[in-house]
Protein backbone atom coordinates (compact mmCIF):
# COMPACT_ATOMS: atom_id res chain seq x y z
CA UNK A 1 0.00 0.00 0.00
CA UNK A 2 1.18 3.65 -0.73
CA UNK A 3 2.29 4.89 2.29
CA UNK A 4 0.42 8.44 2.60
CA UNK A 5 0.73 10.37 5.82
CA UNK A 6 -2.49 10.82 8.13
CA UNK A 7 -2.34 14.54 7.72
CA UNK A 8 -2.05 14.64 3.81
CA UNK A 9 -5.22 11.64 4.02
CA UNK A 10 -7.19 14.06 5.96
CA UNK A 11 -6.93 16.53 3.05
CA UNK A 12 -7.29 14.82 0.39
CA UNK A 13 -10.30 13.33 1.92
CA UNK A 14 -11.54 16.71 2.99
CA UNK A 15 -11.47 18.45 -0.35
CA UNK A 16 -13.25 14.78 -1.41
CA UNK A 17 -16.04 15.14 0.89
CA UNK A 18 -16.73 18.89 -0.14
CA UNK A 19 -16.52 18.32 -3.69
CA UNK A 20 -18.89 15.28 -4.07
CA UNK A 21 -20.92 17.41 -1.88
CA UNK A 22 -21.51 20.43 -4.31
CA UNK A 23 -22.04 18.18 -7.35
CA UNK A 24 -24.91 16.72 -4.64
CA UNK A 25 -26.61 19.84 -5.31
CA UNK A 26 -27.18 19.49 -8.57
CA UNK A 27 -28.78 16.38 -8.58
CA UNK A 28 -32.70 16.00 -7.61
CA UNK A 29 -35.96 16.03 -9.17
CA UNK A 30 -34.86 19.26 -11.24
CA UNK A 31 -31.66 18.47 -12.26
CA UNK A 32 -28.90 22.14 -11.98
CA UNK A 33 -25.85 21.74 -13.87
CA UNK A 34 -22.92 22.58 -11.99
CA UNK A 35 -22.22 25.49 -13.91
CA UNK A 36 -25.73 26.73 -13.38
CA UNK A 37 -25.06 26.59 -9.60
CA UNK A 38 -21.86 28.54 -9.81
CA UNK A 39 -23.69 31.04 -11.52
CA UNK A 40 -26.75 31.02 -9.41
CA UNK A 41 -24.19 31.87 -5.96
CA UNK A 42 -22.20 34.48 -7.86
CA UNK A 43 -25.78 36.45 -8.88
CA UNK A 44 -27.74 35.65 -6.15
CA UNK A 45 -30.86 35.36 -8.31
CA UNK A 46 -32.96 33.10 -10.30
CA UNK A 47 -35.56 30.04 -10.32
CA UNK A 48 -32.27 27.70 -9.72
CA UNK A 49 -30.58 29.81 -7.13
CA UNK A 50 -33.76 29.85 -4.99
CA UNK A 51 -33.84 26.11 -5.67
CA UNK A 52 -30.69 25.67 -4.40
CA UNK A 53 -30.44 28.08 -1.75
CA UNK A 54 -34.57 27.03 -0.10
CA UNK A 55 -34.19 23.59 -1.01
CA UNK A 56 -30.94 21.66 -1.91
CA UNK A 57 -28.35 23.51 0.10
CA UNK A 58 -30.14 23.39 3.31
CA UNK A 59 -30.67 19.74 2.67
CA UNK A 60 -26.66 19.09 2.17
CA UNK A 61 -25.93 21.36 5.25
CA UNK A 62 -28.11 18.96 7.42
CA UNK A 63 -27.47 15.90 5.44
CA UNK A 64 -23.59 16.62 5.49
CA UNK A 65 -23.86 17.92 9.37
CA UNK A 66 -26.17 14.48 10.61
CA UNK A 67 -23.19 12.09 8.68
CA UNK A 68 -20.45 13.85 10.37
CA UNK A 69 -22.20 14.00 14.14
CA UNK A 70 -23.10 10.11 13.26
CA UNK A 71 -19.69 9.07 12.66
CA UNK A 72 -18.01 10.99 15.16
CA UNK A 73 -20.20 9.77 17.92
CA UNK A 74 -19.62 6.45 16.45
CA UNK A 75 -15.45 6.48 16.53
CA UNK A 76 -16.24 8.16 20.37
CA UNK A 77 -18.23 5.16 21.16
CA UNK A 78 -16.24 2.51 19.90
CA UNK A 79 -12.90 4.14 21.45
CA UNK A 80 -14.90 4.74 24.94
CA UNK A 81 -16.07 1.07 25.47
CA UNK A 82 -13.22 -0.42 23.37
CA UNK A 83 -16.00 -2.37 21.47
CA UNK A 84 -15.98 -2.10 17.55
CA UNK A 85 -19.74 -2.80 17.18
CA UNK A 86 -20.11 0.35 19.31
CA UNK A 87 -22.71 3.12 17.41
CA UNK A 88 -24.47 5.75 18.09
CA UNK A 89 -27.73 4.11 19.31
CA UNK A 90 -25.81 1.57 21.46
CA UNK A 91 -27.51 3.13 24.52
CA UNK A 92 -30.92 3.36 23.49
CA UNK A 93 -30.64 6.99 22.66
CA UNK A 94 -32.79 6.59 19.15
CA UNK A 95 -35.07 4.26 21.38
CA UNK A 96 -35.84 6.93 23.81
CA UNK A 97 -35.91 9.54 21.34
CA UNK A 98 -38.10 7.90 18.89
CA UNK A 99 -40.61 7.10 21.95
CA UNK A 100 -41.09 11.03 22.68
CA UNK A 101 -41.59 11.47 19.13
CA UNK A 102 -44.10 8.66 19.09
CA UNK A 103 -45.58 10.08 22.42
CA UNK A 104 -45.85 13.40 20.63
CA UNK A 105 -48.41 11.89 17.87
CA UNK A 106 -50.17 9.75 20.17
CA UNK A 107 -51.10 12.67 22.64
CA UNK A 108 -51.56 14.56 19.08
CA UNK A 109 -49.29 17.59 19.89
CA UNK A 110 -46.89 16.89 17.04
CA UNK A 111 -45.72 20.76 17.12
CA UNK A 112 -43.41 19.55 20.43
CA UNK A 113 -42.14 16.31 18.56
CA UNK A 114 -38.29 17.34 18.75
CA UNK A 115 -39.15 18.40 21.83
CA UNK A 116 -40.13 15.02 23.41
CA UNK A 117 -37.46 13.43 20.75
CA UNK A 118 -35.05 15.48 23.62
CA UNK A 119 -36.70 14.65 26.73
CA UNK A 120 -36.87 10.78 25.67
CA UNK A 121 -33.14 10.37 24.29
CA UNK A 122 -31.92 13.18 27.34
CA UNK A 123 -34.07 10.41 30.20
CA UNK A 124 -31.70 7.44 28.40
CA UNK A 125 -28.65 8.98 28.54
CA UNK A 126 -29.13 9.97 31.98
CA UNK A 127 -30.48 7.01 32.91
CA UNK A 128 -27.93 4.73 31.56
CA UNK A 129 -24.65 6.78 33.35
CA UNK A 130 -26.85 6.46 36.64
CA UNK A 131 -27.20 2.62 36.62
CA UNK A 132 -24.03 1.82 34.68
CA UNK A 133 -22.01 4.14 37.20
CA UNK A 134 -23.27 2.90 40.30
CA UNK A 135 -20.01 1.13 41.02
CA UNK A 136 -16.52 2.82 41.71
CA UNK A 137 -15.29 2.12 38.03
CA UNK A 138 -16.97 3.22 34.90
CA UNK A 139 -16.91 -0.55 33.26
CA UNK A 140 -17.20 -0.29 29.40
CA UNK A 141 -19.32 -4.12 29.91
CA UNK A 142 -21.28 -2.47 32.52
CA UNK A 143 -21.82 0.24 30.46
CA UNK A 144 -22.46 -1.74 26.68
CA UNK A 145 -24.74 -4.36 28.89
CA UNK A 146 -27.02 -1.34 30.54
CA UNK A 147 -27.34 0.22 27.26
CA UNK A 148 -28.73 -2.68 25.25
CA UNK A 149 -31.15 -3.85 28.35
CA UNK A 150 -32.53 0.17 28.01
CA UNK A 151 -32.65 0.24 23.96
CA UNK A 152 -34.21 -3.15 24.41
CA UNK A 153 -36.97 -2.47 27.12
CA UNK A 154 -37.71 0.87 24.97
CA UNK A 155 -37.87 -1.00 21.59
CA UNK A 156 -40.41 -3.02 23.65
CA UNK A 157 -42.40 -0.42 23.93
CA UNK A 158 -42.23 1.54 21.01
CA UNK A 159 -43.67 -1.46 19.23
CA UNK A 160 -46.51 -2.15 21.42
CA UNK A 161 -47.44 1.25 20.36
CA UNK A 162 -46.65 0.87 16.96
CA UNK A 163 -48.73 -2.24 16.86
CA UNK A 164 -51.67 -0.51 18.65
CA UNK A 165 -51.96 2.80 16.87
CA UNK A 166 -54.24 2.90 13.40
CA UNK A 167 -52.01 1.68 10.30
CA UNK A 168 -51.63 5.62 8.28
CA UNK A 169 -49.59 6.89 11.76
CA UNK A 170 -47.01 3.95 11.08
CA UNK A 171 -45.79 4.33 8.01
CA UNK A 172 -44.50 7.76 8.99
CA UNK A 173 -43.13 6.92 12.18
CA UNK A 174 -40.95 3.54 10.32
CA UNK A 175 -39.88 6.03 8.03
CA UNK A 176 -38.97 8.03 10.88
CA UNK A 177 -36.97 5.45 12.80
CA UNK A 178 -35.57 4.19 9.85
CA UNK A 179 -33.64 8.08 9.56
CA UNK A 180 -35.22 10.50 6.75
CA UNK A 181 -34.18 13.66 6.13
CA UNK A 182 -37.53 14.90 4.38
CA UNK A 183 -38.46 17.05 7.37
CA UNK A 184 -35.05 18.01 9.01
CA UNK A 185 -34.38 21.52 9.38
CA UNK A 186 -30.62 22.81 9.54
CA UNK A 187 -30.18 23.73 13.09
CA UNK A 188 -26.80 25.96 13.95
CA UNK A 189 -26.21 24.30 16.99
CA UNK A 190 -25.47 20.98 15.26
CA UNK A 191 -22.35 22.54 13.71
CA UNK A 192 -21.14 23.79 16.77
CA UNK A 193 -21.51 20.86 18.03
CA UNK A 194 -19.75 19.18 15.49
CA UNK A 195 -16.61 21.93 15.71
CA UNK A 196 -16.44 21.05 18.98
CA UNK A 197 -16.36 17.42 19.24
CA UNK A 198 -13.40 17.81 16.14
CA UNK A 199 -11.42 20.30 18.33
CA UNK A 200 -11.66 18.04 21.01
CA UNK A 201 -11.06 15.24 19.25
CA UNK A 202 -7.80 16.89 18.02
CA UNK A 203 -6.93 17.96 21.60
CA UNK A 204 -7.43 15.20 23.39
CA UNK A 205 -6.02 12.78 20.31
CA UNK A 206 -3.45 11.17 22.20
CA UNK A 207 -5.30 10.20 25.13
CA UNK A 208 -7.83 9.08 23.07
CA UNK A 209 -5.38 7.05 21.55
CA UNK A 210 -4.20 5.83 24.92
CA UNK A 211 -7.48 4.87 26.16
CA UNK A 212 -7.68 2.38 23.61
CA UNK A 213 -5.48 0.09 25.42
CA UNK A 214 -8.41 0.26 28.39
CA UNK A 215 -8.64 2.47 31.48
CA UNK A 216 -5.69 1.25 33.62
CA UNK A 217 -3.36 1.63 31.32
CA UNK A 218 -4.41 5.06 30.25
CA UNK A 219 -4.53 5.90 34.05
CA UNK A 220 -1.16 4.65 34.24
CA UNK A 221 0.80 6.57 31.46
CA UNK A 222 -0.98 9.80 32.94
CA UNK A 223 -4.18 10.19 31.61
CA UNK A 224 -6.87 11.32 33.28
CA UNK A 225 -9.10 8.91 32.37
CA UNK A 226 -12.50 9.99 34.56
CA UNK A 227 -12.97 13.16 33.05
CA UNK A 228 -12.13 12.10 29.71
CA UNK A 229 -14.66 9.44 30.11
CA UNK A 230 -17.66 11.49 31.12
CA UNK A 231 -16.68 14.41 28.24
CA UNK A 232 -16.53 11.39 25.71
CA UNK A 233 -19.91 9.98 27.10
CA UNK A 234 -21.32 13.67 26.75
CA UNK A 235 -20.33 14.61 23.32
CA UNK A 236 -21.20 11.31 21.50
CA UNK A 237 -24.44 11.27 23.21
CA UNK A 238 -25.43 14.96 22.26
CA UNK A 239 -24.31 14.23 18.73
CA UNK A 240 -26.20 11.27 18.09
CA UNK A 241 -29.09 13.15 20.17
CA UNK A 242 -28.90 16.28 17.89
CA UNK A 243 -29.41 13.77 14.58
CA UNK A 244 -32.05 11.59 15.77
CA UNK A 245 -34.29 14.40 16.32
CA UNK A 246 -33.88 16.21 13.60
CA UNK A 247 -33.49 13.08 11.06
CA UNK A 248 -34.21 9.78 12.77
CA UNK A 249 -32.12 6.96 13.77
CA UNK A 250 -30.18 6.90 10.20
CA UNK A 251 -28.19 3.78 11.04
CA UNK A 252 -25.08 2.41 9.69
CA UNK A 253 -22.97 5.81 9.18
CA UNK A 254 -21.69 5.74 12.62
CA UNK A 255 -20.54 1.94 12.95
CA UNK A 256 -18.79 1.72 10.19
CA UNK A 257 -17.39 5.13 9.15
CA UNK A 258 -14.97 4.76 11.67
CA UNK A 259 -13.63 1.28 10.87
CA UNK A 260 -13.38 2.16 6.79
CA UNK A 261 -11.16 5.31 7.97
CA UNK A 262 -8.78 2.80 9.89
CA UNK A 263 -8.60 0.33 7.44
CA UNK A 264 -7.20 3.12 5.18
CA UNK A 265 -3.93 3.39 8.01
CA UNK A 266 -5.34 6.44 9.43
CA UNK A 267 -5.80 5.28 13.36
CA UNK A 268 -4.49 8.56 15.68
CA UNK A 269 -7.82 9.87 17.16
CA UNK A 270 -6.47 13.49 16.01
CA UNK A 271 -6.88 12.45 12.63
CA UNK A 272 -9.59 10.22 12.82
CA UNK A 273 -12.20 12.25 14.29
CA UNK A 274 -11.89 15.25 11.65
CA UNK A 275 -11.81 12.33 8.94
CA UNK A 276 -14.60 10.66 10.62
CA UNK A 277 -16.48 14.25 10.16
CA UNK A 278 -15.64 14.35 6.42
CA UNK A 279 -16.44 10.80 5.12
CA UNK A 280 -19.67 10.56 7.79
CA UNK A 281 -20.99 13.76 5.77
CA UNK A 282 -20.20 13.08 2.65
CA UNK A 283 -21.98 9.37 2.89
CA UNK A 284 -25.01 10.53 4.05
CA UNK A 285 -25.17 13.17 1.41
CA UNK A 286 -24.81 10.81 -1.21
CA UNK A 287 -27.07 8.44 0.48
CA UNK A 288 -29.48 11.22 0.73
CA UNK A 289 -29.47 12.53 -2.87
CA UNK A 290 -30.00 8.80 -4.00
CA UNK A 291 -32.65 8.38 -1.67
CA UNK A 292 -34.57 11.36 -3.21
CA UNK A 293 -33.54 10.94 -6.87
CA UNK A 294 -33.54 6.76 -7.58
CA UNK A 295 -37.02 6.21 -7.20
CA UNK A 296 -38.36 10.22 -7.82
CA UNK A 297 -40.65 11.73 -7.02
CA UNK A 298 -40.74 8.86 -4.36
CA UNK A 299 -38.57 9.62 -1.42
CA UNK A 300 -37.02 6.55 0.19
CA UNK A 301 -35.36 7.12 3.93
CA UNK A 302 -32.11 7.78 3.98
CA UNK A 303 -30.96 4.92 6.41
CA UNK A 304 -32.02 2.38 3.93
CA UNK A 305 -28.91 4.07 1.31
CA UNK A 306 -26.23 4.51 3.95
CA UNK A 307 -26.17 1.01 4.58
CA UNK A 308 -26.54 -0.05 0.70
CA UNK A 309 -23.59 2.41 0.41
CA UNK A 310 -21.69 1.54 3.05
CA UNK A 311 -22.02 -2.38 3.43
CA UNK A 312 -19.80 -3.26 0.00
CA UNK A 313 -17.64 -0.79 0.87
CA UNK A 314 -16.72 -2.08 3.99
CA UNK A 315 -16.53 -5.47 2.95
CA UNK A 316 -14.16 -4.60 -0.02
CA UNK A 317 -11.44 -2.82 2.47
CA UNK A 318 -11.98 -5.75 5.24
CA UNK A 319 -10.99 -8.29 2.55
CA UNK A 320 -8.37 -5.70 1.11
CA UNK A 321 -6.86 -5.94 4.40
CA UNK A 322 -4.89 -9.17 5.04
CA UNK A 323 -2.24 -7.84 7.24
CA UNK A 324 -3.85 -6.96 10.31
CA UNK A 325 -4.64 -9.97 12.39
CA UNK A 326 -8.10 -9.14 13.91
CA UNK B 1 11.06 7.50 46.98
CA UNK B 2 8.22 5.49 47.86
CA UNK B 3 6.65 5.13 51.47
CA UNK B 4 3.51 3.42 52.02
CA UNK B 5 2.04 4.10 55.92
CA UNK B 6 -0.16 0.75 57.49
CA UNK B 7 -1.53 0.05 54.03
CA UNK B 8 -4.70 -2.10 53.35
CA UNK B 9 -4.65 -4.31 50.29
CA UNK B 10 -8.81 -4.74 49.72
CA UNK B 11 -10.90 -6.33 47.18
CA UNK B 12 -14.75 -6.19 47.12
CA UNK B 13 -13.94 -5.52 51.36
CA UNK B 14 -11.86 -8.45 51.82
CA UNK B 15 -8.45 -7.51 53.15
CA UNK B 16 -5.66 -9.22 51.09
CA UNK B 17 -3.16 -7.66 53.08
CA UNK B 18 -2.59 -5.13 55.95
CA UNK B 19 -0.15 -2.97 57.65
CA UNK B 20 1.91 -2.93 54.85
CA UNK B 21 4.62 0.08 56.01
CA UNK B 22 7.28 -0.10 53.11
CA UNK B 23 10.31 2.28 52.05
CA UNK B 24 11.19 2.19 48.72
CA UNK B 25 14.44 4.88 47.82
CA UNK B 26 15.83 4.97 44.81
CA UNK B 27 18.55 2.29 43.48
CA UNK B 28 17.17 -0.06 45.01
CA UNK B 29 15.40 -2.87 43.23
CA UNK B 30 12.25 -4.49 44.55
CA UNK B 31 11.11 -8.03 43.56
CA UNK B 32 7.27 -8.48 45.01
CA UNK B 33 6.80 -12.41 45.10
CA UNK B 34 3.55 -14.51 46.20
CA UNK B 35 1.52 -17.29 45.21
CA UNK B 36 -1.94 -16.18 42.80
CA UNK B 37 -4.33 -14.14 44.20
CA UNK B 38 -2.65 -12.65 47.64
CA UNK B 39 -3.13 -9.35 46.05
CA UNK B 40 0.45 -8.18 44.44
CA UNK B 41 -1.55 -6.77 41.41
CA UNK B 42 -4.03 -4.61 43.74
CA UNK B 43 -0.28 -3.52 45.32
CA UNK B 44 1.03 -2.19 42.05
CA UNK B 45 -2.25 -0.24 41.29
CA UNK B 46 -2.30 1.23 44.89
CA UNK B 47 1.71 2.04 44.46
CA UNK B 48 1.05 3.79 41.20
CA UNK B 49 -2.23 5.50 42.03
CA UNK B 50 -4.23 3.89 39.93
CA UNK B 51 -6.50 2.79 42.91
CA UNK B 52 -6.81 5.48 46.24
CA UNK B 53 -6.10 3.21 49.17
CA UNK B 54 -9.08 2.42 51.10
CA UNK B 55 -6.67 2.57 54.53
CA UNK B 56 -3.65 3.18 54.93
CA UNK B 57 -1.20 6.28 53.23
CA UNK B 58 0.74 6.23 49.84
CA UNK B 59 3.78 9.12 50.03
CA UNK B 60 5.91 10.13 47.08
CA UNK B 61 9.14 11.81 48.11
CA UNK B 62 7.48 12.68 52.05
CA UNK B 63 4.07 14.10 49.80
CA UNK B 64 0.31 12.52 49.67
CA UNK B 65 0.13 10.72 46.65
CA UNK B 66 -3.53 11.67 46.13
CA UNK B 67 -2.50 15.80 45.33
CA UNK B 68 -0.48 14.82 42.56
CA UNK B 69 -2.16 15.41 39.27
CA UNK B 70 -2.09 12.39 37.07
CA UNK B 71 0.47 13.43 34.75
CA UNK B 72 2.70 14.79 36.78
CA UNK B 73 2.54 11.20 39.23
CA UNK B 74 2.89 9.81 35.78
CA UNK B 75 6.42 11.49 35.59
CA UNK B 76 7.63 10.10 38.92
CA UNK B 77 5.39 6.17 38.90
CA UNK B 78 4.87 4.09 35.66
CA UNK B 79 2.97 1.08 35.64
CA UNK B 80 3.10 -1.90 33.08
CA UNK B 81 0.19 -3.92 34.29
CA UNK B 82 -0.04 -7.33 33.66
CA UNK B 83 -2.82 -7.28 30.49
CA UNK B 84 -4.34 -4.43 28.72
CA UNK B 85 -7.08 -4.10 25.99
CA UNK B 86 -6.23 -4.42 22.38
CA UNK B 87 -7.71 -2.05 20.57
CA UNK B 88 -4.87 -0.03 19.50
CA UNK B 89 -3.93 0.54 15.74
CA UNK B 90 -0.97 2.31 15.46
CA UNK B 91 2.55 1.42 14.37
CA UNK B 92 5.35 -0.19 17.12
CA UNK B 93 6.66 3.05 17.16
CA UNK B 94 3.59 4.98 17.97
CA UNK B 95 2.68 2.92 20.43
CA UNK B 96 6.03 3.23 22.56
CA UNK B 97 5.21 6.98 21.98
CA UNK B 98 2.27 6.47 24.65
CA UNK B 99 4.88 6.14 27.15
CA UNK B 100 5.74 10.18 26.70
CA UNK B 101 2.39 11.19 27.82
CA UNK B 102 3.15 12.67 30.63
CA UNK B 103 6.22 14.49 29.52
CA UNK B 104 4.69 15.91 25.62
CA UNK B 105 3.82 19.61 25.58
CA UNK B 106 2.98 20.46 22.20
CA UNK B 107 -0.06 19.04 20.31
CA UNK B 108 1.16 17.54 17.24
CA UNK B 109 4.78 17.41 16.93
CA UNK B 110 6.88 15.16 19.72
CA UNK B 111 10.03 16.78 21.01
CA UNK B 112 13.56 15.59 20.08
CA UNK B 113 13.79 14.48 23.92
CA UNK B 114 10.57 12.22 23.30
CA UNK B 115 12.12 11.04 19.61
CA UNK B 116 15.43 10.34 21.16
CA UNK B 117 13.44 8.12 24.05
CA UNK B 118 11.44 6.17 21.88
CA UNK B 119 14.36 4.89 19.38
CA UNK B 120 16.33 4.22 22.27
CA UNK B 121 13.65 2.32 23.61
CA UNK B 122 13.14 0.31 20.33
CA UNK B 123 16.94 -0.12 20.55
CA UNK B 124 17.14 -1.27 23.90
CA UNK B 125 14.44 -3.99 23.36
CA UNK B 126 15.52 -4.90 19.64
CA UNK B 127 12.60 -3.74 18.56
CA UNK B 128 14.00 -0.95 16.18
CA UNK B 129 13.52 -3.01 13.33
CA UNK B 130 9.65 -3.25 13.74
CA UNK B 131 9.45 0.07 14.30
CA UNK B 132 7.34 0.86 11.35
CA UNK B 133 4.67 -2.25 11.83
CA UNK B 134 0.87 -2.48 12.90
CA UNK B 135 1.04 -3.38 16.64
CA UNK B 136 -1.24 -5.83 16.58
CA UNK B 137 0.46 -7.59 13.44
CA UNK B 138 3.30 -8.34 16.23
CA UNK B 139 3.38 -11.86 18.10
CA UNK B 140 2.64 -11.93 21.52
CA UNK B 141 6.90 -11.77 22.69
CA UNK B 142 7.26 -9.11 20.23
CA UNK B 143 4.33 -7.49 21.55
CA UNK B 144 5.49 -8.13 25.17
CA UNK B 145 9.34 -6.70 24.30
CA UNK B 146 7.27 -3.17 22.61
CA UNK B 147 4.96 -2.68 26.30
CA UNK B 148 8.62 -2.82 28.11
CA UNK B 149 9.62 -0.45 25.59
CA UNK B 150 6.72 2.07 26.19
CA UNK B 151 7.44 2.57 29.81
CA UNK B 152 11.23 2.75 29.49
CA UNK B 153 10.15 5.72 27.13
CA UNK B 154 7.91 6.73 30.11
CA UNK B 155 10.79 7.45 31.95
CA UNK B 156 9.73 7.45 35.25
CA UNK B 157 11.90 7.72 38.57
CA UNK B 158 10.04 3.83 40.18
CA UNK B 159 9.13 1.76 37.60
CA UNK B 160 6.23 -0.75 38.21
CA UNK B 161 5.98 -3.87 36.77
CA UNK B 162 3.09 -6.34 36.56
CA UNK B 163 5.02 -9.94 35.63
CA UNK B 164 6.76 -8.64 32.80
CA UNK B 165 8.42 -11.10 31.80
CA UNK B 166 5.66 -13.38 30.43
CA UNK B 167 5.94 -14.16 26.62
CA UNK B 168 9.83 -13.34 26.88
CA UNK B 169 12.18 -16.00 25.43
CA UNK B 170 15.77 -16.43 27.58
CA UNK B 171 17.23 -13.85 25.76
CA UNK B 172 15.26 -11.23 26.16
CA UNK B 173 14.27 -11.90 29.84
CA UNK B 174 18.28 -11.59 30.73
CA UNK B 175 18.45 -8.75 28.63
CA UNK B 176 15.73 -7.12 29.97
CA UNK B 177 16.63 -7.88 33.90
CA UNK B 178 20.06 -7.05 33.43
CA UNK B 179 18.89 -3.42 31.87
CA UNK B 180 16.78 -2.97 35.16
CA UNK B 181 19.83 -3.85 37.15
CA UNK B 182 21.43 -1.44 35.78
CA UNK B 183 18.34 0.88 35.93
CA UNK B 184 18.43 0.78 39.88
CA UNK B 185 22.71 0.79 40.01
CA UNK B 186 23.77 3.24 37.86
CA UNK B 187 20.78 5.16 36.70
CA UNK B 188 19.40 5.40 40.11
CA UNK B 189 15.67 4.93 39.47
CA UNK B 190 14.21 2.53 41.61
CA UNK B 191 12.24 -0.33 40.46
CA UNK B 192 9.39 -3.08 41.68
CA UNK B 193 8.37 -6.20 39.97
CA UNK B 194 5.79 -8.93 40.30
CA UNK B 195 7.97 -11.84 39.29
CA UNK B 196 7.72 -16.02 39.78
CA UNK B 197 11.19 -16.69 38.90
CA UNK B 198 12.78 -17.52 42.28
CA UNK B 199 15.94 -17.55 40.91
CA UNK B 200 15.94 -14.45 38.39
CA UNK B 201 15.57 -12.68 42.07
CA UNK B 202 18.28 -14.22 44.00
CA UNK B 203 20.09 -13.11 40.59
CA UNK B 204 19.23 -10.03 40.33
CA UNK B 205 17.39 -8.12 42.41
CA UNK B 206 18.40 -6.23 45.84
CA UNK B 207 15.07 -6.53 47.64
CA UNK B 208 12.15 -8.88 48.28
CA UNK B 209 8.65 -8.55 49.70
CA UNK B 210 6.97 -11.59 50.11
CA UNK B 211 3.15 -11.76 50.35
CA UNK B 212 1.82 -14.41 52.39
CA UNK B 213 -2.16 -16.22 51.50
CA UNK B 214 -2.71 -15.39 55.23
CA UNK B 215 -2.09 -11.50 54.60
CA UNK B 216 1.22 -11.03 56.06
CA UNK B 217 4.09 -9.77 54.67
CA UNK B 218 7.70 -9.48 54.80
CA UNK B 219 10.10 -6.84 53.20
CA UNK B 220 13.89 -6.53 53.47
CA UNK B 221 17.29 -7.28 51.15
CA UNK B 222 17.34 -10.83 49.29
CA UNK B 223 20.31 -12.08 51.15
CA UNK B 224 18.20 -12.13 54.30
CA UNK B 225 14.51 -12.73 52.66
CA UNK B 226 15.40 -15.55 50.75
CA UNK B 227 15.40 -18.52 52.47
CA UNK B 228 14.47 -21.87 52.07
CA UNK B 229 11.87 -21.91 55.02
CA UNK B 230 10.47 -18.58 53.49
CA UNK B 231 10.12 -19.85 50.41
CA UNK B 232 7.90 -23.14 51.77
CA UNK B 233 6.21 -20.97 53.58
CA UNK B 234 5.09 -18.43 50.59
CA UNK B 235 4.43 -21.16 47.82
CA UNK B 236 3.76 -24.13 50.68
CA UNK B 237 5.95 -26.02 48.43
CA UNK B 238 9.24 -27.61 49.20
CA UNK B 239 12.71 -26.47 48.21
CA UNK B 240 16.20 -27.50 47.59
CA UNK B 241 19.05 -24.79 47.40
CA UNK B 242 22.17 -25.47 45.29
CA UNK B 243 25.15 -22.67 45.20
CA UNK B 244 25.83 -22.23 41.20
CA UNK B 245 28.61 -19.34 40.43
CA UNK B 246 28.19 -17.65 43.87
CA UNK B 247 24.32 -17.45 43.49
CA UNK B 248 21.73 -19.30 45.45
CA UNK B 249 19.19 -20.90 43.32
CA UNK B 250 16.20 -22.86 44.53
CA UNK B 251 15.00 -25.92 42.65
CA UNK B 252 11.16 -26.90 43.56
CA UNK B 253 10.47 -30.40 44.60
CA UNK B 254 7.51 -32.88 43.63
Amino acid sequence: MLRIGQSSKLIWVACFSVCISIVCISFGSVSIPIATIIEGIRSGEGVYWTVISELRFPRVFVAFISGALLAMSGCLLQTLLRNPLADPYIFGISSGASLGVLGALVFAVPAFSVAFGFLGAGLVIVLVALIARRGANWNPYRLILTGVMVSAGLNALISLILVLSPPNMMKGMIFWMMGDLTHAQPRVWAGVLALLIIVVGIVFGRALDAMSLGSERALAIGVSVKRLEYAVYLLASSAAVAVVVEGGAIGFVGLVVPHMIRMTGVWSHRYLIPMSAFVGGAMVVVADTLARSVWAPLQLPVGVMTALIGVPILIYLLNKRSDVRH
Amino acid sequence: MLDTRDLAVMIGGKVLLSGLSLNVDLGENWAILGANGTGKSSLLRLLSGIDAPLKGRVLVDGVEMRTFSKKSLARQIGLLPQIEEDQYWGSVEEYVGLGRFSHAVGLWAKSDADQIMIQRALENFDISSLSGRDYRSLSGGERQRARLASLMAQDPQLFLWDEPLENLDYSGQMQFLSWVCELAGEKDKASMMVVHDVNMVSRFFTHTLMVFADGTHLAGACSETLTISNLEDLYQTRFDQVIHDGVRLFVPRV
